[in-house]
């Protein structure tokens, strides 16, 4: 058979089969790999923080390198050092990208800096260099997509520059405790074997009270093609996560071309929603590997137990009942039988029958953190300073048995943008891509009729957020950035939620109209007025003049306009009197219902918690007492951290 | 060579002779015109018989005649004392109350009544009111206090405008000319005139053929005189005095070219008649006309209608008059109008062809059906039976239909025919 090659079975990693296929979790091309690194990282710091009651604070830092500078960062030699030009010869121009600018591939000191709970010392390689090594035991509502967190960025570094990520972390558990110890890691991945390379771990006397955790990664990327999306991911992740601070800073390479970015979405809110909590699954949403897993990890002694023990929603008599329906078809079956006897076959069909029962309990939504309506709507407030603004939240719903939640809120004028503008959050992360074929955005553009509450879609500035948390969110498409519109529980509660917000609108806007009817009414009975008193002044003259025999109750009357007494415009006055009178009546009436309706100035203020770091100060936050009263108005400029 | 010489010379142009067609009184008249002289002297009865009763014991049905809104034939001074009392009483409102309302009588479909006995639609005596507060009303408020000023000074220097000539005194203000014509209804039954008391008049539409004489306004005018287009029916008919004829009836067309093939035709000669159009809906003016020849020459009207509910609705305008001014249906309807043709019998007994016939839309039969329903129809059961053949057959007929036996069928066979036989209804 000569030289045929034998055909080797390859086992593959978890870190291998994501390196191979990073378009899965968001690493499509350098552009996009940068964007998603940095959402990563922001997202792990935001738990990080959340998950021991500390309000988030996340600076992140993008530094851009030249050639010269990334050559150097990684010790490598460029192009100066280049013994034969020839290898290097442009070949036909294939290595010019559309703008037709040189290829070249741009490398990023991304560091990304929380104020969480940190990873204790003995974790950290295991925790960063172990791809899908986190256990699932149960449900959760998260923010990450895949779990993956920092474990992508890295196998991304890895592979565009081959630097290691550095972290620095300092563990602790309480909020404000400052850890004693402070720990340095260097390490990168060994994608074959899915195992850390540790480079250095050490750990030292906490000096400079540092909490929290600090990534510094070097990465290919281009700021160029997604610097707006990484902007535009801060300010929408600002709206959403009022009670988080944060920065950003952009610094350009030496030679770039690009300009200086620094972007802080400070504190406005200590009102943190609480952590989403860890829930069993909703037997409508097993598999058969799910309880396989949970038959063969669980406790339990009995099937019985099992089924009404580690799944929610079911009772023991519906427990009871299921198995007799089991049994029915597999005399085996019996409430006492143990997890473990359950065969593969007798999984198939405890499946089959959980999916199509109908008796359960709704999935428990006391385990969904959403944002909350005053965060929500701070967060608007916040950022667009809009004339009207209305929060909605919709009773939690359930989809294959898992709970979702959707909130929507609808701001209307001021720095609003023209039109209907949609923001999406899915578990409070915004989702910036594929925005044509979500769900909310294609309700908005269709399934809402703005005109019929006094929104002109075209001519109006209306921004609308919609917050949809879930334990799993129905993401469609492979790059988990929308949700498809063929959910009709999601679709029916995002448009009822929009709805609500629009009907307040509609009477905001119904007084508006009212009050610009009795000015028309006004003008356009001003307007016949001189018309009117001319015709009739006119036959009056003529009778006069023709000295006609009238009866006696006009006598005065004729010898007035005889005497000039009377002229066209005591006519004219007269009538100017009853549209003043008629119509004032009517505009006090409008007032009077456009008051009950909370049009009144002083409602359209905000009363927040209060905000214990006082590093900053909005420019007229007034103490009054419990609550701080932010006026309405532009938002104050930030000055700065400190001391940071 | 020689045929092209021949072809080249100018024919020689012959001289037009412009000798005039005689038309004389047809060999059969006596025998035609038969029935007709028989309706016309039980026309003539009736209409004296009409005549000698007094208004008040005219029967008025189930309605006094309290109840109803007739307007008489008033002089310009005594329009224009009028328009005086109201401009008084209003500017009193005004200076009084700060705000004025005019009285306007309604004339709305539930204020409309056909009386049976008059053959005609008459106003009840409902009205409205029209504030200037009111800003659904103040434009037409404005407009017809400034109507009531200009016809005011028409009538004052004695002659006539068309409302053409009115809308444009104030463009600005009437914008549409709609609007300014749309208020001299109301402007006539608030003053209690007729609406050509108000010296405002449409422009010409009617036309007028045949064998009658009259004085317009001192300048003699022979109808049979006047080509073969006709005389225009003016405007101003109560300038029109010593009619004189000696025609049998008077031949009422709904149609324009059915008139000119008649005229062309010199029918009237043949048969003696007066021959009548106002090309389709007809005006107040042709109306007038038409009622003041029937009342002072006492002789039967025929008319001569398409075949479809459109035209049947024509035809009860100048009988009963019309909704939008059935205030002045005493002046201007004509009752007892024969309906001649084209009738939905005549489909068949005259064998039109197929190709003659339209169906009826959708539209028509709906028409249809409302017309089966309104009293003028129901007044003659020779009326209602044909209307049912029409709503059973849906089918129509125009009159020139009658054109496929050859253009002068109309005037030659089926009219004659339909005289001798004294076929109306």
């Amino acid at each position: 058979m000569g030289k045929h090659k034998s055909e080797t079975a390859q086992q593959k990693s978890p870190a291998e089969f994501f390196a191979s296929n990073q378009a899965i979790a968001g690493f499509d091309n350098p552009g996009k790999s940068l964007y998603t690194t940095i959402r990563e990282l922001v997202e792990n710091g935001l738990d990080a923080a959340e998950s021991i009651g500390s309000l988030p604070e996340i600076n992140v830092t993008v530094e851009e390198l030249s050639r010269e500078e990334f050559n150097k960062y990684r010790g490598v030699k460029g192009a100066e050092g280049r013994k034969d030009e020839n290898l290097f010869k442009d070949r036909g121009g294939s290595k010019r990208d559309s703008t037709g600018s040189e290829k070249e591939d741009t490398y990023y000191i991304v560091t990304v800096k929380d104020n969480g709970c940190g990873m204790s010392h003995s974790s950290i390689p295991n925790m960063l260099g172990i791809v899908l090594s986190g256990s699932k035991y149960g449900v959760r509502q998260t923010r990450g997509k895949f779990g993956l967190g920092a474990k992508m960025a890295l196998i991304w570094g890895k592979k565009s520059t081959g630097i290691p990520v550095t972290v620095v972390t300092s563990h602790t558990k309480n909020p404000g405790e400052v850890p004693a110890k402070v720990s340095k890691c260097i390490l990168d991945i060994d994608i074959y074997k899915n195992l850390p390379r540790v480079e250095e771990h050490t750990e030292r006397t906490n000096h400079s009270s540092f909490v929290g955790t600090e990534f510094k990664l070097c990465i290919g990327g281009s700021w160029k093609s997604h610097g707006k999306f990484i902007k535009s991911y801060l300010q929408k992740l600002a709206v959403i996560t009022p009670y988080a601070s944060f920065s950003f800073d952009f610094v350009p390479g030496t030679g770039s071309k690009t300009t200086k970015v620094s972007l802080s979405y400070p504190r406005t809110s200590d009102n943190m929603p609480p952590l989403s909590k860890h829930v069993k699954h909703h037997p409508s949403s097993v598999n058969n590997l799910l309880i396989q897993q949970l038959l063969d990890i669980s406790p339990k002694k009995t099937l019985l137990s099992f089924l009404t023990g580690e799944l929610s929603g079911i009772t023991k008599p519906v427990a009871l009942r299921i198995i007799s329906e089991l049994s029915c078809g597999d005399s085996s079956f019996s409430p006492s039988m143990p997890p473990s006897s359950v065969t593969q076959t007798q999984i198939n069909r405890i499946c089959q029958i959980l999916k199509t029962v109908t008796e359960f309990r709704a999935p428990d939504a006391t385990c969904l953190s959403p944002a909350g309506e005053y965060n929500l709507r701070l967060g608007i407030q916040q950022h667009y300073n809009p004339d009207h603004l209305f929060t909605h939240t919709l009773k939690p719903g359930a989809v294959d048995g898992h709970p979702f939640l959707v909130e929507v809120g609808v701001a209307f004028g001021g720095s609003c943008r023209e039109k209907i503008n949609v923001t999406r959050f899915a578990n409070r992360i915004p989702l910036l891509f594929e925005s044509g074929s979500d769900v909310c955005t294609k309700v908005c553009a269709k399934g809402i009729d703005w005109k019929a509450y006094y929104i002109d879609p075209v001519g109006s500035r209306v921004e609308v957020f919609v917050s949809i948390v879930s334990t799993k969110v129905p993401f469609k498409g492979t790059g988990k950035e929308y949700i498809a519109d063929n959910v009709r529980e999601i679709k029916d509660k995002v448009t009822r939620g929009i709805q609500a917000c629009a009907r307040q609108i509609k009477e905001i806007l119904g007084v508006r109209k009212k009050l610009g009817d009795a000015k028309a009414r006004r003008s356009k009975l001003t307007r016949y007025i001189p018309d009117a008193s001319k015709a009739l002044f006119g036959i009056l003259q003529e009778v006069v003049k023709r000295n006609a025999e009238k009866p006696q109750e006009y006598a005065a009357l004729i010898s007035s306009v005889k005497s000039k007494k009377v002229t066209v415009d005591s006519f004219s006055d007269k009538l100017k009197l009853m549209v003043n009178e008629e119509v004032t009546k009517a505009e006090e009436s409008d007032l009077i219902k456009s008051k009950g309706q909370g049009n009144h100035p002083d409602e359209q203020n905000f009363y927040i918690g209060p905000v214990k770091e006082e590093e900053f100060e909005w420019g007229k936050t007034v103490d009054t007492g419990k609550v701080f009263f932010v006026p309405r108005g532009k938002r104050h400029k930030f000055e700065g951290w400190g001391d940071a | 060579m020689s045929s092209a010489a021949a072809s080249a010379t100018p024919p020689a142009r012959k001289k037009a002779k412009t000798t005039k067609k005689v038309v004389a009184l047809a060999a059969d008249a006596d025998i035609v015109l038969k029935k007709v002289r028989e309706l016309r002297k039980q026309t003539a009865k009736n209409i004296e018989a009409e005549l000698s009763k007094t208004a008040s014991a005219a029967d008025y049905g189930s309605l006094k005649k309290e109840d109803l809104l007739e307007v008489d034939n008033l002089a310009s001074p005594d329009v224009m004392a009028r328009i005086e009392d109201i401009a008084l009483r209003i500017a009193k409102q005004v200076l009084e109350k700060n705000h004025y309302t005019f009285t306007v009588p309604s004339r709305a479909s539930t204020n409309q009544h056909y009386i049976k006995s008059l053959d005609r639609i008459a106003l009840g005596s409902a009205s409205g009111t029209r504030t200037f507060a009111s800003v659904s009303e103040v434009r037409k408020t404005t407009i017809t206090a400034r109507c009531m000023e200009l016809i005011y000074n028409v009538l004052g220097k004695g002659i006539h405008i068309t409302k053409r000539d009115l809308f444009y005194t104030d463009v600005k203000l009437f914008v549409k000319q709609a609007d300014s014509d749309g208020v001299l209804d109301d402007i006539s039954t608030m003053i209690g005139c007729t609406r050509s008391n108000l010296n405002v008049v449409a422009s010409d539409k009617g036309l007028v053929v045949g064998r009658v004489q009259f004085t317009e306004d001192g300048d003699v005018i022979d109808c049979t005189r006047m080509g073969v287009g006709g005389k225009a029916i003016p405007p101003y008919t109560d300038k029109i005095t010593d009619i004189q004829s000696d025609a049998e009836f008077i031949l009422l067309v709904e149609k324009d070219a059915v008139y000119m093939r008649l005229a062309e035709d010199r029918f009237y000669h043949r048969y003696p008649c007066i021959i009548i159009t106002a090309k389709g809906q007809p005006d107040v003016a042709t109306r007038m006309f038409l009622r003041r020849l029937k009342y002072e020459l006492k002789i039967p009207v025929m008319g001569l209608f398409d075949s479809d509910p459109y035209g049947l609705k024509i035809l009860s305008v100048y009988m009963s008059g019309s909704k939008n001014m059935s205030y002045d249906s005493a002046h201007l309807t004509t009752p007892d109008i024969k309906w001649l043709g084209i009738r939905p019998t005549d489909l068949n007994r005259y064998n039109l062809p197929e190709q003659c016939r339209l169906d009826m839309t959708d539209s028509d039969i709906k028409t249809g059906e409302i017309m089966i329903d309104e009293d003028f129809i129901k007044a003659n059961p020779e009326w209602v039976k044909e209307m049912k053949i029409m709503l059973r057959t849906k089918q129509k007929a125009e009159i020139q239909a009658l054109s496929s036996f050859g253009f002068q069928y109309i005037s030659e066979e089926y009219l004659p025919r339909k005289l001798r036989e004294g076929d109306w209804i």
